[in-house]
């Protein structure tokens, strides 16, 4: 068996490299685990560092037993139990914390690295944005630069360790950058593993409409996904719908999410026989951020998709939310197209006709009034839509970021005829009902307006402060958007909510001033320009990072390999492929440092050997144990007419070579050259 | 001195102990990119994939290509260790770090700069007189960061060293009866008694004092005076005189001891074994000579001793 080298002690500025390093990381995790299990852990890290410091022995094995014990109870107490992502991390960061304050021998500090290793890595199940890769990757380089002292018996220089281990890390990342784009993903579940945490802090969008309350998701700057137009097109900012769930059930003034029925997955068959992402005005890719929402949302009027199942009522369900970011495909057109038809049809059976009208508000004496004027001599349903639509125009409606709160016992009137300000939840829920107690069926829908455009419509964001609401009407049998909020406040459609949270926090809302501020704000100039652009440029990193990082799966993989022109989607001949990549790589590597290199000669060396390699024409070389003098006579017994020429040139050679030619050496190497260059062997 | 020189075919690579340990933490992380569909644990994964295949490339080149070579080593007496001076070489342009030199139960650790070489002395335990061979030397690195660990073959040098006999004092210096009763008297007088032999040149070693300075003046070149010690200070040292009851080591010790103070003292002295005789004389040579006889006591000699124990 092969002999280890000994063991040593580590030294105590390691040591305390290593105390620091593991500091941040329970800092870090202030923000993941629970405070007192970040606390408890701190006060570990705090004992130990103590113990490093005051060189101090450590604590008996009585006192350990019961600190581990007390910090398994802490975590079950806490979680109440073992499972879940959180439990999983405070657990290890207890661990790391124990181990460090235990440990004695080197393999202990071994041991405290690796885990530090497995913990930088877990905390991407909490954060993957490029933020979070950059600091890990330097925490990386810190936990190789402490096992590079540690493992190295004798002291070295922070700077040789730095080098060292930031170089390992900088060789590492192209492979490592090879390893993720080919090594094969597979789907499967561990169920040894901890799960998810059901309490996921994930965003969404709710499913219910309550006045008032969106108009605060208006200050939630949180990301929803990101849309990258792939076809060419981008359709105008005013008409970026996104849709995301219907909402069918009134309960005064509030609405809610009618969970999808046997009927609806029944019609969803139906629908994705037509699904086609070949066709439709606007194709597009959404990366989507994390979220527990059951409904993905998809442009107006959807046309095709790859992800989720398309109910009659264009929304799209996923059956099992996502856990993690994630990217799908989908087109759409302006208008709605080709399952048109089978929606319709659905909508006029009486069943689905007695849900898209019910209310459970009643109209007060005032609005009965009003609900006669706008149906009495109505051609048509469309006149009747057209009547109340004007009605929110030419009254004194405004448009409110904080909307004051409203009569609970009569919320629609007294918003009608009373405050008349509000959020466009507010008037898309004051228009539904209005629709249904005229029986034209009508339904809330719950989504996204506009977007930000990043790099000149690059790509677009689209935040949770984009979050919006509008009405849909039945009219001749067709669903038709109508957007109550478009004519109340015209700059939130046009321009979107960006622009709208300028004005407002500038307090030009609805001021006389909107247009000049409007200008500035479309169309910046000097410092703020270059801020935009530099804003921009952040926004594509983390935009890129998503779709080639974090949104990194199956499909993806299939398709960059596709463009790769490779066809194979069998996963274990891309294993066995990626195996003799690697090893090959690792060969390379291995026989390039091998290669002997060429020997560095000197000037007057590589001259010498022109005038060598002339004799080999006629069969005459010189041994590798020949001196050029013994050489020079060989040649000059096989060549006597050139004898003269060939000793003057070895001649010079050996002044050259062997004698201190201080001065006058360019001068001679010069004419060596030319004497060199110059012989000439004929028989 | 024979050079070893670590290629490809001589240098074996394994993970240690930690090496597995970090193997099973990327397992685990595996196991949590694909149950989470984290493709950034992935990415994290793989980079710690390629750092362990990168250390591993590192482990193999910091010691490849390196040389060894053993030079003669000294004489020794038992007890103390035998040193083997052994030079490590570098003939890359690259520093070499933290390569361990094991042998035996011994080892060094040396730090190597590009193209550097450094001499390091093995030194071993010596249990038995006679002649000690090297013991294989082997070279261990876990640079960088101690995941892996190569170790070469053995390097098996040429070199011996010669063990003499551990010096004991059992029974008083001999007082050889042709000079009893002179040493004691001479060894008051003996500097001043040395007569005068003649001249000779200068050799690196003569007294100062015994150089000729009045020479110098007239034909610049350093002569020294030689004397000749025709003081009675002579001692036989021999085999027979030992008393019987010490075993053969005791009385190779004690004979060993007593070559050591004859030649401290500058004495003449004749070593007396059963099979031949080293003759009167004194001087490093001589004194070497006789140690070696006393520790090669019995290896060659079918005739002699049969404890090698």
């Amino acid at each position: 068996m092969p002999s280890q080298p000994p063991t040593h002690e580590a030294r105590r500025s390691t040591l305390l490299q290593l105390a620091g390093l593991i500091g941040v990381a329970v800092l870090v995790h202030f923000q993941i685990a629970n405070l007192s299990i970040a606390l408890f852990a701190l006060a570990i890290f705090t004992l130990k560092t103590t113990i490093i410091f005051g060189k101090l022995s450590i604590p008996p094995r009585l006192i350990m037993m019961m600190l581990t014990i007390a910090s398994l109870g802490m975590v079950i107490y806490v979680y109440g139990g073992w499972n879940g992502q959180r439990a999983g991390i405070s657990f290890l960061i207890l661990l790391v914390a124990l181990k460090f304050l235990e440990s004695q021998s080197l393999r202990d500090y071994y041991i405290v690295c690796l885990l530090l290793y497995f913990l930088g890595a877990s905390s991407f199940l909490f954060n993957s944005s490029i933020v979070n890769i950059v600091i890990v990757i330097f925490y990386t380089v810190a936990i190789t630069s402490i096992l590079f002292q540690i493992s190295n018996p004798a002291k070295t220089s922070l700077k040789n360790t730095l080098t060292t281990s930031t170089s390992m890390i900088a060789k590492a990342l192209p492979l490592a950058i090879i390893l993720f784009f080919f090594f094969p993903r597979i789907q499967s579940d561990f169920g040894f593993l901890p799960s998810f945490d059901k309490s996921s802090n994930a965003s969404s969008l709710s499913d219910s409409l309550v006045a008032g309350e969106m108009a605060s998701s208006a200050f939630n700057n949180e990301l929803a996904f990101r849309v990258e137009f792939t076809g060419g097109v981008i359709p105008e900012r005013s008409q970026m719908y996104w849709r995301a769930k219907t909402m069918t059930i009134e309960s005064n003034f509030q609405w809610s999410v009618a969970e999808p029925e046997p009927d609806d997955f029944a019609f969803a068959t139906k629908i994705r026989q037509s699904n086609n992402l070949g066709t439709g005005q606007w194709h597009y890719q959404i990366l989507h951020e994390k979220s527990n929402d059951k409904y993905l949302p998809y442009l107006d009027y959807i046309n095709g998709s790859n992800k989720g199942r398309t109910l009659p009522d264009y929304s799209v369900y996923l059956a099992r939310p996502e856990t993690g970011p994630f990217s799908y495909e989908g087109s759409s057109t302006a208008t709605s197209s080709a399952p048109e038809n089978i929606v319709a049809s659905l909508a006029t059976t009486n069943k689905n006709r007695g849900r898209l009208l019910a209310l459970q508000s009643k109209p007060s004496a005032k609005l009965q009034l009003l609900l006669r004027q706008w149906g009495d001599g109505a051609t048509d349903d469309a006149e009747v839509v057209e009547r109340v639509y004007q009605y929110f125009e030419n009254n004194p409606f405004m448009y409110s970021l904080l909307p004051p709160s409203l009569d609970e016992s009569e919320p629609l009137n007294d918003f009608i005829f009373n405050t008349r300000e509000g959020y466009c939840e507010h008037y898309a829920s004051a228009f539904t009902i209005i629709m249904r107690m005229l029986g034209i069926q009508s339904r809330v829908v719950v989504g996204y307006q506009g977007g930000t455009s990043v790099n000149d419509n690059q790509f677009i964001e689209v935040r949770y402060s984009d979050a919006h609401a509008w009405s849909e009407v039945l009219v001749n049998g067709q669903w038709q958007r109508v957007d109550p909020t478009a004519t109340i406040s015209p700059e939130r459609i046009k321009y979107g909510m960006d622009a709208l949270i300028e004005l407002w926090d500038a307090g030009l809302l609805g001021s006389n001033n909107t247009g000049r501020a409007l200008a500035n704000l479309l169309n910046p100039t000097g410092l703020s320009k270059m801020f935009r652009g530099l804003q921009d440029s952040w926004k594509n990193a983390g935009y890129q990072w998503n779709k080639w990082v974090v949104n990194y799966d199956f499909n993806t993989q299939r398709q960059l390999l596709e463009k790769l022109g490779v066809e194979h989607r069998n996963s274990v001949v891309m294993l066995v492929l990626l195996m003799a990549v690697g090893t090959l790589t690792l060969l390379l590597l291995y026989f390039w440092q091998l290669v002997p290199r060429t020997i560095k000669r000197s000037e007057s060396q590589a001259q010498y050997l022109r005038f060598v390699k002339k004799f080999k024409r006629f069969k005459l070389e010189k041994e590798a144990s020949e001196t050029p003098k013994e050489f020079a006579c060989r040649a000059a017994l096989s060549f006597p007419e050139h004898a003269t020429k060939i000793n003057d040139i070895t001649q010079t050679y050996y002044r050259l070579r062997y004698n201190d030619l201080a001065e006058g050496h360019d001068a001679t190497f010069d004419n060596f050259k030319v004497l060199v260059k110059n012989f000439k062997l004929t028989r | 001195m024979s050079d070893f020189t670590i290629g490809r075919k001589e240098l074996y690579i394994l993970p240690t102990r930690v090496g597995w340990y970090f193997a099973l933490i990327l397992v685990a992380l595996f196991g949590i990119a694909v149950k989470f569909d984290n493709q950034s644990a992935f990415m994290m994964l793989f980079i710690l994939v390629a750092v362990g295949l990168i250390a591993m490339v590192y482990t193999h080149n910091n010691v490849i290509g390196l040389s060894m070579g053993s030079h003669p080593s000294k004489p020794v007496f038992l007890g103390s260790p035998a040193v083997f001076p052994v030079t490590l070489s570098n003939p890359s342009g690259k520093p070499r770090h933290a390569v361990w030199l094991i042998a035996g139960g011994f080892h060094q650790l040396s730090t190597l700069s590009g193209g550097g070489q450094q001499t390091i002395e093995l030194k071993l335990p010596t249990v038995q007189r006679g002649f000690f061979p090297c013991e294989p030397v082997n070279l261990s690195s876990l640079y960088p960061i101690g995941i892996f660990f190569c170790w070469t073959k053995r390097f098996v040098s040429d070199e011996r060293c010669l063990v003499y006999p551990q010096p004991l004092d059992l029974i008083p210096f001999p007082e050889d009866g042709s000079n009893h009763g002179k040493e004691e008297a001479s060894s008051n007088v003996r500097l001043g008694a040395e007569d005068y032999a003649g001249m000779k040149n200068y050799q690196d070693g003569d007294r100062v004092r015994d150089i000729h300075w009045p020479s110098l003046a007239k034909s610049h070149k350093l002569v020294s005076i030689q004397y000749e010690n025709h003081s009675n200070s002579s001692v036989n040292l021999s085999w027979f005189r030992l008393p019987s009851s010490l075993s053969t080591e005791d009385r190779l010790s004690q004979l060993c001891y007593w070559v050591i103070n004859a030649e401290k003292n500058g004495q003449r002295y004749q070593l007396e074994m059963p099979s031949h005789t080293i003759e009167f004389n004194k001087g490093m040579n001589h004194y070497h000579a006789c140690l070696r006889v006393l520790a090669l006591w019995g290896d060659n000699d079918d005739v002699g001793e049969n404890n090698h124990g």
